[in-house]
């Protein structure tokens, strides 16, 4: 039984030799065909090991399968020690690749973000105020007594106390000013409600951003200035600016900014409502009778003011139509934008 | 407002393009939004006037403004010069303050007369169909001119006298439009001797307006206090062309004018005759004058504007100037009662210049370095670690509302701190919210309606409350994780985020603020799992809480996998973020690996094992990793499996096997003691 045993060794040696020098896939096949295979050695020891004598079948037959054991490894090692380092059976790089999940601010913040980065530059610094105010600092102060029908344009959500929810951002420019003296360079990101509808262009909450800028000998020239910087840095350097009169109580002589459509340049198409022009904000000389609400001498100092609509440039931007995603938590508009 | 560009070019002569007018305005502030074609090669401008500008409500008031842009004359319009035969109606005002002026015509009316083509075409051009003559001409007239005209039916008219007064308490009337209006004290009123037959400058009643019948009329031209029709307005709920002008105030002079302008009309299309003398109540008006410095005018533009230019083109607005040296009085016309002061002359100016002509500068001066208020550095040091951790930002609304609470087991009856909206947009509105998680609950259900099968979403935003009467506006941090931890992709398991994801990003969140004081305790809240809840604490102080959404409210949601919320006040982390890291030095020394295996009964809180494990090794632990935990068939009932490796190493030296051996022994001699484990492997 000896020579039994010496010949499942010799087998085992054999091919294990001739497995290390087999190239091919193929080759291995053939081999484990040869050796392993039914009509192998030692298929036929395995397959007549009840001939053996009893006292001697188990030493054989667990050295039979442990060496068919090693083989089968062996071989499948083989295998795969050819197809690395065959060129033909490279990894398939075309396979889709890992997803990686990156968080994403809101557009909102990051539009905010990027005003506030451009403004700081020259100076301005943020103040946040509060959402909940009373009609003297959103209203009065301002400018806009009851009696004015400029009151009609910004429908508000009052509490159920008199206070109400700040139409627009310019409240936090008086309460700035009763706690600062000039000269001041200051900015107010913030939530705004108006009374409205909700649809496609309303919204009762948005974004405003406020800024107000006080000074001894602060000029009309200085407010379009520092307008045209941000409009041609947040949208393009070659973009046409336009400056046009308008209307509110609290800036005398008013003003609107439109862009040049980015989309179209000017040539009128659906973002812009084919005009040609997105106007992105209103602004203005401070009103002196601002001024005179906080106790600055109107004599002393002037100053600009503006204020923009976040989702407006965020639309015009990204070429967004419906006011409401920016709200309704979508993943796919959080992420993708 | 409507108008027809051929209609503006009755009043002055622009050979320019409707789209070059519509420019010319915007740039002069009443913008063009808008060119619809109309009839034969006409234009219709859609033109948005600003409220301060009530004078160009009118074609006549457009017109002006053109001539002064081009330099071009203003045609005067046709009016009717002289009186009547007749003795003037009987008006008496009793409220003077409320109309300070009121002017009546009585005439004879051939009713049948057509209305001429020309002014049916302006009219419908404006949306306006044409009714009858006299309606007709004074609404032509009210557009034209920016006067509004009333025609009561004289016969109509209860001892053919109109009384000017406040309505008495219980008084009602019924409009031309059919609405009956219950007036009060406040609102002024036309009254005959017996009634009131009009709302005053808002609306005439149904009872005395002209109809096929009426063969004499009283043509009502008046000014009314802007504050007073606008109050009552408000109050009634009624707009007209009419309220909308007199709020904008109409000037001294207007109500002559426009009467006499109807009155023109309806005599050259031979539609009336037997013209009374006027009743007019006017008191006479002092024209208003404004005393300017033009070198403070050009300070404060930042250029020098050519003044006589501007003058000129003041000229053309009406505007009257006489200037001596560098100083100018400007004479206001009474249809421009928007300048009243130094900065609305300058806006004039500036307007005049063209601003698109005034060349840019930049603010001149040192400025001191911008300090931003803290809570908004703070807002994006937050978004930049939970962005880091694949959070996406979402923002919401600030409402919540009853149905909406309800649904998640919150009865607001029994929140009284919540802040109620006095007049909401919608139901679900209804107030101020005072947390972020319905909304964030909220944005799982609308992704998984859209088939998203993960969430990961925060929002940093204020939330409101009363609290000892105050109201309360505080920033909070919410999160909310739902569904897939990782993309679904042929490399990435199956794994769902659970409580410990979140936990686990609360902790990265606080180790990168530095704040290292806080603490995890078992608690409850009202949306949350009980059992699987814990209390944020800093110190002895609660911030915030984690926890899985009550299964109830998830099931009712339909969305399959659990929620997971967190939210956290923001000031507290404020005031408890280091700003610096301080750096510590790697140790010189080896460090030694060593796997725990342990078996405990599956009542006792890894946490406190870890805890025990860390105090018993002296310090010496640097690391330790909970890798595996099993419970099982190949564990007793009632006992896990908890599987540690754990680092050592000492900064003073090189640990010995036996060092680490003593304190291997001791951990295990000290759970066994605590906590009756046993050794496995």
């Amino acid at each position: 039984m000896a020579d039994l045993k010496k010949e499942i060794e010799a087998i085992k040696q054999s091919c294990l030799s001739e497995l290390t020098i087999a190239e091919t896939e193929r080759d291995i096949k053939d081999i484990r065909h040869r050796y392993l295979g039914r009509k192998s050695r030692l298929n036929s020891i395995l397959r007549s090991i009840k001939d053996i004598p009893p006292d001697e079948r188990p030493l054989i037959g667990s050295l039979a399968n442990k060496v068919r054991e090693e083989l089968e490894k062996a071989t499948s090692e083989s295998i795969n020690r050819v197809i690395k380092s065959s060129v033909s059976t490279s990894p398939d790089l075309t396979l889709p690749t890992r997803p990686y999940r990156i968080g994403r601010s809101h557009i909102i913040t990051r539009t905010t973000n990027e005003l506030v980065s451009l403004l700081e530059r020259v100076g301005f610094e943020v103040a946040l105020g509060c959402e909940i105010e009373t009609p003297y600092y959103n209203f009065e102060a301002l400018n806009m007594p009851d009696d004015h029908p400029a009151r009609d344009i910004q429908d508000t959500l009052y509490l159920v106390d008199g206070t109400l929810l700040r139409t627009h951002t310019s409240p936090v420019q008086i309460r700035y000013m009763e706690t600062h003296k000039p000269p001041i360079r200051m900015i107010a990101p913030g939530r705004v409600y108006r009374e409205e509808n909700i649809d496609a262009s309303h919204l009762p909450m948005f974004y405003q951003l406020e800024g107000l800028m006080v000074d001894k000998g602060v000029r009309f020239s200085d407010l379009k200035g520092i307008l045209e910087y941000v409009a041609k840095r947040l949208f393009s350097k070659d973009l046409k600016t336009r400056f046009r009169p308008s209307f509110f109580p609290f800036t005398e002589p008013s003003a609107e900014m439109d862009v040049e459509c980015p989309h179209c340049r000017g040539r009128g198409c659906n973002v812009c409502g084919y005009t040609g022009w997105i106007e992105i904000l209103g602004a203005g000389l401070v009103h002196p009778y601002v001024f005179e609400s906080v106790g600055y001498d109107r004599y002393d100092v002037s100053g600009f003011a503006f204020g923009m609509g976040i989702e407006r440039i965020a639309m015009a931007r990204h070429k967004i139509d419906d006011i409401r995603v920016f709200y309704q938590s979508g993943v796919r508009f959080l992420t993708g934008l | 407002m409507r108008i027809p560009i051929s209609w503006i070019r009755n009043f002055v002569d622009i050979d320019r393009s409707p789209e070059e007018v519509g420019e010319a305005l915007t740039m002069l502030g009443l913008e063009v939004e808008g060119y619809e074609p109309w009839g034969d090669g006409d234009t219709i401008l859609d033109i948005s006037i600003t409220p301060n500008r009530g004078d160009c409500l009118s074609v006549k008031g457009i017109a002006r403004e053109l001539s002064a842009y081009y330099a071009l004359p203003l045609r005067e319009t046709p009016l009717f010069k002289g009186e009547g035969a007749k003795h003037p109606p009987n008006i008496k005002v009793l409220n003077t303050k409320g109309c300070p002026r009121y002017i009546g015509w009585t005439f004879e009316i051939d009713i049948n007369k057509k209305t001429p083509d020309i002014i049916a075409y302006r009219l419908d051009a404006c949306g306006l169909r044409s009714v009858n003559i006299v309606v007709d001409i004074t609404n032509y007239v009210l557009i034209e001119m920016g006067q509004p005209l009333h025609a009561f039916d004289l016969d109509k008219l209860s001892g053919e006298r109109i009384i000017v007064r406040n309505a008495e308490m219980g008084e009602s009337i019924v409009l031309i439009d059919g609405r009956e209006v219950s007036l009060s004290n406040e609102d002024l009123v036309i009254a005959d001797s017996e009634k009131p037959v009009a709302i005053a400058g808002i609306m005439g009643g149904i009872e005395t307006e002209v109809s096929p019948e009426t063969k004499r009329v009283l043509l009502e031209s008046a000014t009314f206090n802007y504050r007073s029709i606008r109050l009552t307005s408000k109050r009634q709920r009624i707009v007209s062309p009419s309220s909308h002008r007199f709020e904008r105030m109409v000037g001294y002079s207007s109500p002559d004018i426009g009467a006499r302008r109807a009155l023109k009309l309806l005599l050259e299309n031979d539609a009336i005759r037997d013209i009374s003398k006027p009743l007019d109540t006017g008191k006479g008006h002092k024209k208003q004058q404004i005393n300017v410095n033009l070198s403070d005018i050009s300070a404060l533009i930042g250029q020098e504007p050519e003044y006589d230019e501007i003058f000129k083109k003041m000229n053309y607005l009406g505007l009257e100037t006489i200037t001596s040296g560098d100083n100018a009085i400007i004479t206001i016309p009474d249809y421009r009662p928007d300048l009243t002061r130094k900065a609305d002359i300058v806006e004039e100016v500036v307007r005049l210049m063209g601003y698109e002509n005034i060349e840019s500068t930049m603010p001149e001066g040192p400025f001191k370095p911008p300090e931003h208020e803290e809570l908004f550095n703070f807002g994006n040091r937050l978004r930049e670690i939970l962005n880091r951790m694949g959070l996406s930002e979402t923002l919401t609304l600030s409402f919540t509302g009853e149905r909406r609470l309800t649904s998640l087991g919150i009865k607001p009856s029994e929140t009284k701190n919540l802040i109620k909206v006095k007049n909401p947009v919608s139901e679900d509105m209804a107030y101020l919210r005072d947390s972020l998680l319905p909304s964030l609950i909220e944005a799982v259900v609308y992704n998984h309606r859209r088939n998203i099968d993960s969430v990961s979403l925060y929002e940093i935003a204020n939330v409101y409350y009363r609290e000892k009467g105050e109201k309360i506006e505080e920033a909070k941090l919410g999160i909310v994780l739902y569904g897939r931890a990782t993309p679904r992709n042929w490399l990435t398991t199956d794994e769902k985020y659970t409580i410990y994801h979140l936990k686990g990003m609360i902790e990265v969140l606080l180790n990168d603020l530095n704040i290292s004081e806080y603490n995890f305790y078992e608690s409850s809240h009202i949306l949350m799992e009980g059992g699987s809840c814990l209390a944020i604490k800093l110190n002895d102080t609660t911030i915030g809480h984690i926890g899985k959404l009550k299964e109830t409210i998830t099931n009712t949601f339909k969305v399959g996998d659990a929620i997971y919320i967190s939210e956290i006040s923001v000031q507290p982390l404020i005031e408890k973020e280091k700003k610096t890291r301080m750096y510590v030095p790697p140790s010189q020394f080896p460090a030694v690996f060593r796997d725990l295996s342990i078996l405990a009964r599956n009542t006792i809180k890894a946490g406190d094992i870890i805890n025990t494990i860390i105090k018993a090794s002296n310090r010496l632990i640097k690391d330790i990793t909970l890798y595996d935990v099993y419970e099982g068939r190949e564990v007793p009932n009632g006992y896990r499996s908890l599987t540690f490796s754990m680092v050592f190493q000492s900064e003073e030296k090189t640990l010995t096997d036996n060092e680490i051996n003593e304190i291997f022994n001791k951990i295990v001699r000290e759970l066994k003691e605590k906590y009756d484990i046993t050794l496995r492997g």
